[in-house]
């Protein structure tokens, strides 16, 4: 947008439209010059004007393709202009314009979509933008901000309609950029602070409001974000901000989980770990208890080891052993040892000719599979399975409104990563089948796309569920915020089914697939070479694709938090404990006096620790503590040594 | 030979800056629409422009700056012809067929539409040269319009054609100028044209700005003209260097660029760019 623009309604003219014969205006296309030092570039809006018989028409359109002319026909003509010398500077300058390309974003009247007009161009201004971008008709109610148009000078918000966002109208967002370059993670933030200041505005009709599930999968990224920034924020990032109507203030309600740390399971495995952090607000575990494990063993397995034999065994030992069946005792089967002891004593009984195999049922071989892939597990994922069998996690409670749930796997191995993601995003389905996710919109945060729902990777249970939620998810309230490098590498219907699409800075050798062919050499050069906080946004609402800036997040970075709050792991279970009643609002003195009064076995105190985090909200933690096992006084013999023998006969 | 100056070449370097201000030429596109009798009507869009050189930029000129016209070279043998005027185009009597003899009368209708035509825009420029004040202007063609009420502004014209007019008074002095060596100067002599009241009168000297030995002798040969007035004699070199330091840019690949200087090149595409079309003449003349 020119500068002098930035006014709602001051029109700049800055060119006119050229139709010539070798390249016509198009319905859709048009191309204009203008002076070389008018304020113009890749993504900028402008609008033509002009008279076509007695109908004013208005074309608004985006600047894809930039040439620079001059009168030269040959490279060679201006070097003999100068002799050669390359510092001679001749009396009159080259006859020198700028000639554009633009996309048609939108026509005034709509119809007939003819060629554009030979009218003047003006640079738009902020009221040209709304209605090149259609926003004018929803921002007031439905837009949710997506970062700004136009030069420093003269920003304008631009905003994206939250039911073609989030649904039911069309939604899920895509984003592309190169990993490290501070694009995708900073932008998803940025948006989800939009859209929950658009929630808390109170605008949208949804009663349960919006919940948001994060993974933070590398480093700190996402695990400070509760946190003031370390630096504030520079004063263009506040002005970004302000020009958004966002307070540039940290998420309010941010929970956080992690797993259990497996060599000590008194801490959990996290880089956020550090007393400040916990009295302030405590990482909480997750862990998958036994029906967890059951109903998703083809993702724990894999499913090329899940045969239909196995698969319906492990239905069998479901019905049986975890959930029970109507009208026979509730199954004393509770975690994963309880049932892999269970298996054992089937197939000695198989072996002995009665029981399941006998029957013919299922086979011993089966059995023994099954057995020998949930020991396995065990020792796979130990810090992620429950040891009392009780399911952990922000999925146990139904979500609340307002909040952002991180699940901290950057810990785990690559591996358990893909186990923790694959069974969230199963259970997310299944709830949003059943209605259960407790808010009508839940964001759900996936990165690395790329790896999770690759192009032709085959038909796994991760890719599956992401399908579906991709295909309807939007109408059930669940909303996929996907993120890759490499767009081209994910599954096509998965990337179709994202109504809005993001790009950052992206390499030139991505760039070359042909998925992106729909840009123009200009927009592709320029985003590959796009700046962190630029941003090019595809919209249903926006005819052509829009470059916007956003700011900074404004809350901690993850390596400022992790500078700032060192990890301190490998606490005894007694100062987990202390730690995890104070956090719960336990007063100092009482806390300390009840865990100097348990005992010192292990196990009682990690279930102790395991009782207190499971606690509801108020309970008193000094009362768990005080139900612990006590430590054992036994009485001491005293020597008392008399002179007289006490038994002594006279 | 004006001013002690002898005819033979005369060694000048190239300005530091050219003292040129301005820059005026004219154009002229023509189309055949109809025929009479076997002669030829004509419709024509002359234009002229004055430009102003600032910063190096050589500035679009402002509407009044600018000139250009349609207009039909109709011969007088068509006695309707002044229909013609109802159309907007200046109508321009050329020549009866009937005046001259059989033989003669087409080639003189068109003698005399090439003559009407050079008057035509002759007349433009000198109401463009009229607005003409300040500075030093560079005219493309002779100074035959420039005198303003008997006395001439700072106007140098270059003349790049010699088919027309040339001033080689003697073998000695023809072979004097046509071995002129690049950035050489001949010796200033005086230009005259016309008869009785018409005659006219400037200083000249040949210049050339280029040569090449594959090249015809008047490759890169323009002549100067300057008002005739001593302080302008007496600045002949100061303004030959001028002319010299302008050959920066070229004005390739224009084919004239051996003589063609890029302000008057600039200008020529200009005027080109608001001359009507192909299709709006046909459809004019239609």
């Amino acid at each position: 947008m020119h500068p002098e623009s930035a006014d709602t309604n001051i029109m700049v003219e800055i060119g006119r439209v050229i139709g010539t014969e070798r390249k016509p205006s198009t319905a859709y296309t048009f191309q204009f010059w203008a002076k070389p030092e008018e304020n113009l570039g890749i993504g900028s809006i402008v609008k033509v004007e002009a008279k076509v018989g007695d109908t004013d028409v208005k074309v608004y359109g985006v600047v894809v393709e930039a040439q620079g002319f001059n009168d030269l026909e040959s490279p060679l003509h201006e070097y003999l202009s100068v002799g050669g010398d390359a510092q001679a500077e001749p009396p009159t300058l080259r006859h020198e314009i700028r000639v554009f390309q633009a996309a048609v974003l939108r026509r005034e009247p709509e119809e007939p979509v003819g060629a554009v007009p030979l009218g003047r161009v003006y640079a738009a201004n902020e009221k040209d933008v709304a209605t090149a971008l259609r926003t004018d008709a929803y921002a007031d109610k439905f837009g949710i901000v997506c970062g700004v148009y136009g030069p420093k000078d003269a920003h304008v918000p631009v905003h994206l309609h939250r039911d073609f966002l989030l649904g039911p109208e069309s939604g899920h967002l895509n984003m592309t950029g190169t990993s490290g370059l501070a694009a995708k993670t900073s932008y998803i933030l940025f948006l989800l602070k939009a859209i929950f200041q658009h929630y808390e505005s109170g605008k949208p009709d949804d009663q349960n409001g919006v919940a948001a599930l994060l993974f933070n999968t590398k480093g700190g990224d996402l695990l400070y974000i509760d946190q003031e920034p370390k630096e504030p924020l520079p004063e263009e990032h506040l002005s970004l901000y302000k020009t958004c109507g966002i307070d540039p203030t940290p998420f309010k309600k941010v929970v956080y989980f992690a797993p259990y740390d497996a060599r000590n399971w008194t801490t959990l495995d996290s880089i956020r770990q550090h007393p400040e952090l916990e009295k302030e607000n405590p990482t909480w575990p997750f862990a998958f208890g036994l029906e967890d494990i059951i109903d998703h063993f083809e993702v724990l397995v894999g499913r090329d080891d899940l045969d239909a034999k196995a698969s319906g065994y492990i239905t069998y030992l479901r019905d049986v052993y975890v959930r029970g069946e109507p009208g026979k005792p509730a199954p004393t089967v509770k975690t994963l040892g309880d049932l892999t002891k269970a298996i054992r004593q089937e197939l000695e009984r198989a072996d002995e000719g009665s029981g399941t195999g006998k029957h013919g049922v299922h086979h011993p071989l089966t059995m023994r599979k099954v057995l020998n892939r949930l020991q396995n597990l065990e020792h796979r994922y130990s810090g992620l399975i429950s040891r009392d069998g009780v399911t952990e996690g922000p999925l146990v409670k139904p979500l609340e409104p307002g909040t952002i749930y991180v699940v901290d796997v950057n810990e785990l191995d690559s591996d358990a990563k893909d186990l923790v993601f694959a069974s969230f995003v199963s259970q997310l389905k299944d709830k949003m089948e059943q209605r259960q996710l407790g808010v009508d919109r839940l964001i759900v945060m996936v990165d690395e796309m790329n790896k999770y729902a690759p192009t032709g990777g085959g038909d796994n249970h991760v890719s599956r569920a992401l399908r579906e939620i991709s295909a309807r998810g939007r109408y059930m309230g669940l909303t996929l915020f996907g993120a890759q490098q490499f767009r081209s590498r994910v599954d096509k219907e998965i990337v179709g089914n994202a109504a809005t699409h993001a790009f950052g800075h992206i390499e030139a050798e991505e760039l070359a697939q042909p998925g992106y062919s729909y840009f123009t050499p200009a927009v592709k050069e320029k985003l590959a070479t796009l700046p962190t906080g630029d941003v090019l946004i595809k919209h249903p609402h926006f005819a052509q694709p829009i470059f916007v800036k956003f700011p900074l997040p404004p809350c901690m970075k993850g390596s400022d938090g992790m500078r700032e709050y060192p990890a301190q792991r490998g606490i005894s279970p007694k100062e987990a404990l202390t730690k995890q009643a104070l956090a719960m609002g336990g007063q100092a003195n009482r806390v300390a006096d009840a865990v100097e009064r348990l005992g010192d076995g292990e196990q009682d105190l990690i279930r102790l620790l395991t009782e207190l985090r499971r606690a509801p909200v108020g309970t008193d933690p000094v009362a768990i503590l005080e139900g612990g096992k006590k430590k054992v006084f036994r009485a001491e013999p005293k020597p008392t040594i008399g002179d007289l023998d006490p038994f002594e006969r006279e | 030979m004006v001013g002690g100056e002898t005819p033979e070449g005369k060694p000048v370097e190239p300005a530091k800056e050219s003292g040129f201000t301005h820059f005026m030429d004219g154009a002229q596109k023509v189309r055949a629409v109809a025929e009479f009798e076997g002669a030829t009507i004509y419709l024509a869009h002359l234009s002229a422009a004055l430009v102003k050189r600032e910063a190096r930029r050589m500035l679009p000129p402002s509407p009044d700056w600018y000139r250009g016209r349609l207009y039909l070279f109709v011969p007088s043998v068509i006695v309707d012809r002044h229909e013609f005027h109802r159309e907007g185009a200046w109508v321009v009597e050329t020549a009866n067929i009937s005046d001259e003899d059989a033989g003669r009368g087409l080639e003189r209708v068109r003698e005399k539409t090439i003559e009407a035509l050079g008057n035509q825009r002759g007349a433009l420029e000198k109401e463009l040269l009229g607005l003409f004040r300040d500075g030093v202007l560079l005219t493309d063609g002779t100074l035959v319009n420039a005198k303003q009420g008997g006395n001439y502004p700072f106007v140098v014209g270059i003349v790049k054609s010699h088919s027309g007019c040339q001033y080689f008074k003697s073998r000695e002095r023809a072979q004097a100028i046509l071995s002129l060596k690049t950035g050489e100067r001949s010796g200033v002599f005086e230009a005259t044209r016309g008869q009785g009241k018409e005659r006219d009168t400037v200083y000249s000297f040949y210049l050339r700005l280029v040569e090449a030995d594959d090249r015809p002798a008047l490759f890169g040969m323009i002549r100067v003209e300057i008002p005739p007035e001593a302080k302008y004699l007496d600045r002949v070199d100061e303004i030959a260097s001028w002319i010299l330091t302008e050959r920066a840019p070229t004005s390739r690949p224009d084919p004239r660029h051996d003589k063609l200087l890029y302000p008057i090149h600039w200008i020529e595409e200009y005027l080109r760019s608001r001359q009507p079309t192909d299709a709006g003449m046909t459809h004019y003349a239609s």
